[in-house]
């Protein structure tokens, strides 16, 4: 599961640099746009069922590629999907 | 005509050297010579006045066939061995049942179909060396078409640009001034780039022949040989140079490439693809005693029609270079953005297809033949910019946006050469914008990606900067010499 949020990771960003250092700061580096973060949680929900909606997150909480794998976890955990 | 003005030349010079190729050169003498009795062939054996087709690539036989040609009274159409079968058989199928002289070594014969009738090499020289003459009256007159050439269009079938022999006339007469007085440019050298079937060979062809000059071929092979390259280039002592920018870039990579290694170099033509600053600097700095000239006009007005010589002033202004002022004889009006050409050099349209030329081509209010280029620019004065092609305006996330302009914001940037733009698909859909950079400074690492998007959001709204950066040492170039934009797009895909 890892591996493919980083995949999907490396595509929204358009930067490897995502897979290489898991706890760039996307958010300042710049490399994620609002609508890259939509289309990360549709993503989301579509390949492992887990719903997040955006207003649930601050920016700090998946700032990181490694936030976002923790929360996903975390949402698959409190869903009965892990 | 341009028949004329090439009879002037062998009449004045029969001895001098009209094209140098690898494998070896004719005079105009020669030229005049074997293409009458190349026409009177054409004339005594083929019952129609079909185009014929010219195969090969830079073969001496292919100047004089297209000559002979003219005098026999048909238009040639030229086709170069980089292409596919499939787009040959197009051609053939376009033409009808034309005749081929092959002028190339080797040839494969199940590409042609089979009412194709063929001449091949040893027959073609055969011909050209039994002292056929023809009667002037054979020749081409003035509304007849000179050549055909067949545009790469992106989508469907290629079409068949016809091009009078008043258009070559009125474009000649036109270069023969550009960027330098014709009373200087005769006996000169050109280098010629582009393959034949190319529309910018036109300008180095022409010009050449019609003003006594030397045509100095660069064969395609030369292009992946650079110290052979050179040393052929060198070999020529050019005056004049015609290429596509690319093939400059390509050539500016190397150090050599200055004027001790062409001291008489007077003026560089560009034409067929964006002339960017950083080109056009370097060479001003490594010749600075040459002009550049940026040129443009598509395939359908012959060539070019408005040219400029690049100043100091150009390259410190902040917009992309212009692509220049207007030809006398043409007309140009902007309308919605788009270019619109009317006037002399205006091809009469499309061969055996009414149904494309009624798409491109309309009566303007005024009564005046145009043409609709599908490229975007506007006027400063009698100054033309180019703002790229209509269709290179893509939707991402819901904005338009002009692929060239990321383009030109990204040559702005110190460091970068040279950069190209295209758009990265997730299924169907535009996912994200990929720019290749061809740099000296840069290396593919974060950070220096990271400076390349920064820099841009300095000058441009967040959704035009490209997320994929890409560096690399030399862009692939199509059989033409232009960026190969395809092959930098199934780069992208692939690495998804």
């Amino acid at each position: 599961m890892e591996e493919k949020i980083l995949e999907m990771l490396a595509d929204l960003c358009g930067d490897n640099i995502v897979k290489e250092n898991c706890d760039i700061n996307m958010v300042e580096a710049d490399l994620m746009d609002s609508l890259d973060w939509t289309e990360l949680l549709v993503w989301v929900e579509e390949e492992f069922g887990a719903i997040m909606s955006p207003s649930e997150y601050t920016k700090e909480e998946m700032e990181t590629p490694n936030k976002v794998i923790e929360q996903v976890k975390k949402k698959l955990a409190e869903q009965g999907l892990a | 005509m341009i028949l004329d003005r090439i009879k002037e030349s062998a009449d004045d010079a029969p001895l001098q050297t009209a094209v140098h190729s690898l494998q070896g050169e004719i005079t105009y003498g020669e030229l005049w010579d074997r293409s009458d009795s190349l026409a009177a062939y054409l004339d005594g054996n083929i019952g129609n006045h079909l185009p014929v087709i010219v195969y090969g690539h830079k073969d001496l036989l292919m100047i004089i066939a297209f000559l002979a040609c003219a005098k026999s009274g048909r238009a040639y159409c030229p086709v170069d061995t980089s292409m596919s079968g499939e787009r040959i058989a197009d051609i053939v199928n376009t033409v009808g049942e034309a005749a081929v002289i092959i002028t190339a070594d080797e040839y494969d014969e199940k590409v042609w179909p089979e009412n194709a009738r063929l001449i091949d090499k040893k027959q073609t020289e055969k011909i050209c060396a039994a002292g056929g003459t023809i009667s002037e009256s054979e020749w081409l007159g003035g509304d007849d078409v000179f050549y055909i050439i067949f545009t790469s269009g992106s989508t469907g079938r290629p079409k068949g640009v016809q091009i009078t022999n008043g258009n070559l006339s009125a474009f000649a007469e036109w270069s023969s001034d550009l960027g330098g007085p014709r009373a200087e440019k005769r006996h000169g050298t050109y280098i010629n780039q582009a393959p034949f079937s190319f529309d910018l060979s036109v300008m180095d062809i022409y010009t050449s022949l019609t003003n006594c000059c030397r045509l100095w071929c660069v064969e395609k092979s030369l292009q992946s040989d650079h110290e052979a390259l050179l040393r052929y280039i060198k070999q020529g002592c050019p005056d004049y140079w015609v290429s596509t920018p690319s093939f400059a870039n390509l050539c500016l990579a190397d150090r050599e490439f200055n004027d001790e290694l062409m001291p008489d170099m007077k003026a560089f033509y560009f034409c067929g693809e964006t002339l960017n600053k950083d080109t056009a600097a370097r060479l001003r700095e490594r010749f600075p005693r040459a002009a550049v000239v940026n040129t443009y006009g598509p395939t359908e007005s012959t060539c070019a029609v408005t040219g400029t010589v690049i100043t100091a002033e150009m390259l410190k202004d902040p917009r992309p270079l212009p692509i220049g002022t207007v030809k006398p004889g043409t007309g140009i009006a902007i309308c919605n953005n788009e270019i619109i050409i009317s006037g002399d050099s205006l091809s009469p349209g499309y061969l055996n297809d009414p149904q494309k030329t009624q798409a491109a081509f309309f009566t303007a209010e005024g009564g005046e033949r145009s043409y609709h280029t599908g490229d975007a620019g506007h006027f400063d004065g009698d100054m033309l910019y180019y703002e790229g092609r209509i269709d290179m305006q893509i939707k991402y996330h819901g904005y338009r946006i002009e692929l060239s302009d990321i383009e030109s914001n990204l040559m702005a940037l110190d460091g970068v050469s040279e950069a190209a733009v295209v758009p990265a698909f997730r299924e169907d859909r535009i996912s994200n914008i990929a720019a290749f950079i061809v740099s000296g400074k840069y290396q593919d690492v974060f950070e220096d990606r990271q400076k390349i998007r920064n820099g841009l959001r300095d000058r441009l709204p967040g959704y035009m900067v490209p997320k994929i950066i890409k560096f690399t040492d030399a862009f692939p170039m199509t059989g033409n010499g232009k960026i190969d934009r395809k092959a930098l797009q199934k780069i992208i895909q692939e690495v998804d």
